[in-house]
């Protein structure tokens, strides 16, 4: 029958078939892209049926309106139970006045067969338009596709439209896409080391990769870029697979949009040794390790497409101002170095001199020193190096005394980032390398036991300038430490007790310190303060919440155990770090160890009764003194 | 006794009201409430922001009705509350264990 379309009962029957037929392929092994691909043109074929039929029914060519696909669906990657992001463009306002009944109708229909149609409507001078409070609708129309309806109109807007003005918007694209990024990873602690990480939204996943391909379409046809982009295809594919395995499971386990993998869902992918190609059967935790390697992968390409610059036209106010900026935050190599800072970032001057390991290091001493980071190529040509065992290797082993320069600094932390990231740290610390990537299920935790320890060490130095009032509270004590670098070491060493099959992680970890101590030449003193620092590490927190500390038997306990005021101190600080490194919201004002909140009087006698005869000064590592 | 919940559109509601009273309803409450359905609030040609969700005004009706009087409603308000565009609205069966009159403390169906 003329204008007739097929029966809604009949059209959905096929969809859910065919949606059943996808499932049971995944199940069955078939790879994300191919599920992904499948799922898309299910869509694609529904979409168009559905789109003819009513035209038909209408009798209505089309003329003036089109179908097009955006955003993820724009670039064929549609999950089982994402949105169909659909843009209907429409030649003029008399268009969409025309077709809005209909495209009310067809929304309709489409939601009916079970797909969750996400639409905007725009007539092509519209799309001409930036709309400076809607950066995300600009980006979805980077992925723009032709689906149904009047291709001419496409062309028009693809073609002659669209390319003029996304290249005059670069500038403001680049910012927004720039923004919208680094206020989403700083909203998951800028690291993708999460316990239960939402595989697309958080750091590593396949929203950075998303971004990154975003960030390279903005930038153009750089020559910078032109023959990284084929490579850094190649290089995100496996992770993109990967994190999009991840992503379809859960979307088929949990029946909706929901990203994020759970305790339960990693034991299910392990099960199933869900993307690992090798088929080595895996373990939760070691199955764990493997994301986190894919989502390394994914923010690292993230991160240096976002360390790129856009060129603007300046005003020669702006030009002036920005060329004293850059001198500012540059300083001139003096003749014969090796590295230099070049707007507020480490740049290596020198590659061949990189062989001997004693310049790596003291770029990192640099580093740590003055709190200035080093740039994604100076690390890029580290690990050039590192990984080429033909570039003759000077030097190599680091010492305590280089250790312990880079740990007594005001930002260690600036340092130990990027020797986590280069595998240096593990080098210089074997002991660390059992709480890689590890994630150990525990309520209070988010993140893994590396990046816990690390997090800690970086709320320490924080306090240099205190984030908040309570940070404020804590500066002082962090400011009159001496031998910070023990403290540091302790916070290193601390929870890798953690990756080891004991049962107490704390004597795990001082068997960590142990075997580190003689390694490297500790001292007696140094390495007693250390072990007392990772021997006692949860006593005050412990004490704080689950005694009554205006007991004179609590009091005294502790006194008796720190026996110093500057363990206490130490303890004191270490037990902040540790608490507030849990996550964000762990230190509550009732867990924040409160330094004034001492019983005073009492206490003080407490300790002093235990250090010694005469209460007398204890020689050590830094001047203990016995409190008056 | 079962509980009926109903959000409907608001220019529904004058004519869903008149209707109930003809099958004999007549206690309920009314609120005026904002929500949305999967849609997110967004028409089919949607201008703003694709993560804003926006809040659309709708009413809400609230009635407990003795259980033989329960398919009769559900009609009366999937006829008169129908335009058959998304927005529509939903209505929500809840069954109720007792329903007491605070005047005389009379209780079940003969309190209603």
């Amino acid at each position: 029958m003329p204008g007739s379309a097929k029966p809604i009962s009949v059209l959905g029957s096929q969809v859910d078939a065919e949606r059943g037929r996808i499932r049971a392929q995944f199940e069955a092994g078939s790879t994300a892209k191919a599920t992904l691909r499948a799922l898309c043109e299910l869509a694609d074929n529904t979409l168009r049926q559905t789109f003819g039929d009513m035209m038909k029914v209408h009798e209505t060519p089309g003329d003036g309106l089109s179908l097009l696909a955006l955003g993820g669906y724009g670039r064929q990657m549609l999950f089982p139970y994402s949105d169909l992001d659909i843009l209907f463009l429409f030649e003029n306002q008399k268009s969409e006045e025309e077709f809005r009944p209909l495209i009310a109708e067809f929304s309709r229909t489409m939601w009916d067969l079970g797909f969750r149609v996400s639409s905007a409507g725009r007539t092509i001078d519209e799309c001409k338009r930036i709309e400076e409070d809607n950066a995300e609708f600009h980006l979805a129309l980077l992925d723009r596709r032709f689906l149904a309806g009047d291709q001419e109109l496409f062309e028009k807007l693809d073609k002659r439209i669209l390319p003029p003005s996304e290249k005059q918007a670069r500038p403001f694209l680049f910012s927004q896409l720039h923004r919208l990024t680094k206020e989403r990873l700083a909203r998951y602690g800028n690291t993708i080391f999460h316990l239960e990480p939402n595989v697309k939204e958080a750091p590593g996943g396949l929203r950075d990769y998303q971004a990154a391909f975003w960030l390279r379409q903005i930038l153009g046809d750089r020559r910078d870029l032109r023959g990284s982009s084929a490579a850094d295809e190649e290089i995100a594919a496996d992770a993109v697979e990967f994190q999009s395995s991840i992503r379809c499971l859960l979307h088929y386990a949990n029946a909706r949009n929901d990203n994020t993998l759970t305790y339960e869902m990693q034991e299910e992918a392990a099960k199933r040794s869900l993307a690992a190609r090798d088929g080595v059967p895996r373990d939760a935790a070691e199955w764990m390790r493997l994301y986190f390697r894919h989502a390394r992968t994914l923010n690292r390409q993230l991160l240096r497409y976002l360390d790129q610059r856009i060129n603007m036209p300046l005003s020669l106010r702006e030009r002036l101002f920005s060329a004293a900026r850059s001198v500012a935050r540059s300083e001139p190599a003096p003749s014969g170095a090796h590295f230099a800072i070049r707007h507020g970032q480490f740049e290596i001057l020198d590659q061949p001199a990189l062989a001997d390991r004693s310049i790596v290091y003291h770029l990192f001493t640099e580093a740590a020193r003055t709190g200035t980071p080093l740039s994604r190529d100076a690390e890029r040509t580290i690990a050039y190096v590192l990984s080429h065992p033909e570039l003759h290797a000077i030097n190599q082993a680091m010492g305590w005394e280089t250790l312990k320069e880079i740990l007594a600094a005001d930002y260690p932390g600036m340092a130990l980032r990027p020797m986590q990231r280069l595998g240096i740290l593990m080098d210089v610390l074997p002991e660390f390398r059992v709480i890689d990537s590890l994630v150990v299920r525990d309520f209070y935790h988010r993140y893994t036991v590396d990046e816990h320890s690390l997090r800690t060490i970086e709320h320490l130095q924080a306090l240099a300038e205190p984030p908040d009032a309570r940070g404020a509270q804590f500066a002082p004590l962090w400011k009159m430490q001496e031998r910070r670098d023990l403290l540091v070491f302790a916070l290193l060493l601390h929870d890798t007790g953690k990756g080891m099959p004991v049962e107490n992680h704390v004597q795990g970890s001082l068997r960590s310190l142990a075997s580190a101590a003689s390694r490297l030449g500790l001292t007696p003193e140094e390495e007693a303060e250390v072990r007392f620092l990772i021997e006692h590490h949860l006593d005050m927190s412990a004490t704080v919440q689950r005694r009554d500390i205006f007991d004179p038997a609590t009091v005294s306990g502790f006194a008796a155990t720190v026996a110093t005021l500057e363990r206490l101190q130490r303890l004191c600080l270490l037990t902040y770090a540790d608490i507030h490194a849990v996550n964000p919201e762990a230190l509550t004002p009732w867990k924040a160890p409160q330094p004034r909140h001492r019983p005073p009087a009492r206490f003080r006698r407490s300790v002093a009764a235990h250090t010694g005869p005469g209460g007398g000064r204890r020689r050590g590592p830094g001047r203990n003194r016995a409190v008056p | 006794m079962m509980k009926l919940e109903a959000i409907i559109q608001p220019s529904r509601f004058e004519s869903v009201k008149d209707a109930l009273r003809e099958v004999g309803i007549e206690g309920m409450t009314v609120t005026e409430v904002r929500g949305h359905g999967r849609q997110k609030g967004h028409t089919e040609v949607y201008r703003g922001r694709e993560y804003t969700v926006d809040l659309l005004p709708k009413i809400k009706l609230e009635m407990v009705l003795p259980d033989k009087l329960v398919n009769t409603v559900v009609d009366t308000i999937l006829k008169t509350a129908k335009t058959g565009k998304i927005g529509d609205g939903k209505i929500f069966l809840s069954r109720v264990d007792e329903a007491i009159r605070i005047r005389n403390e009379e209780r079940g169906e003969s309190a209603l």
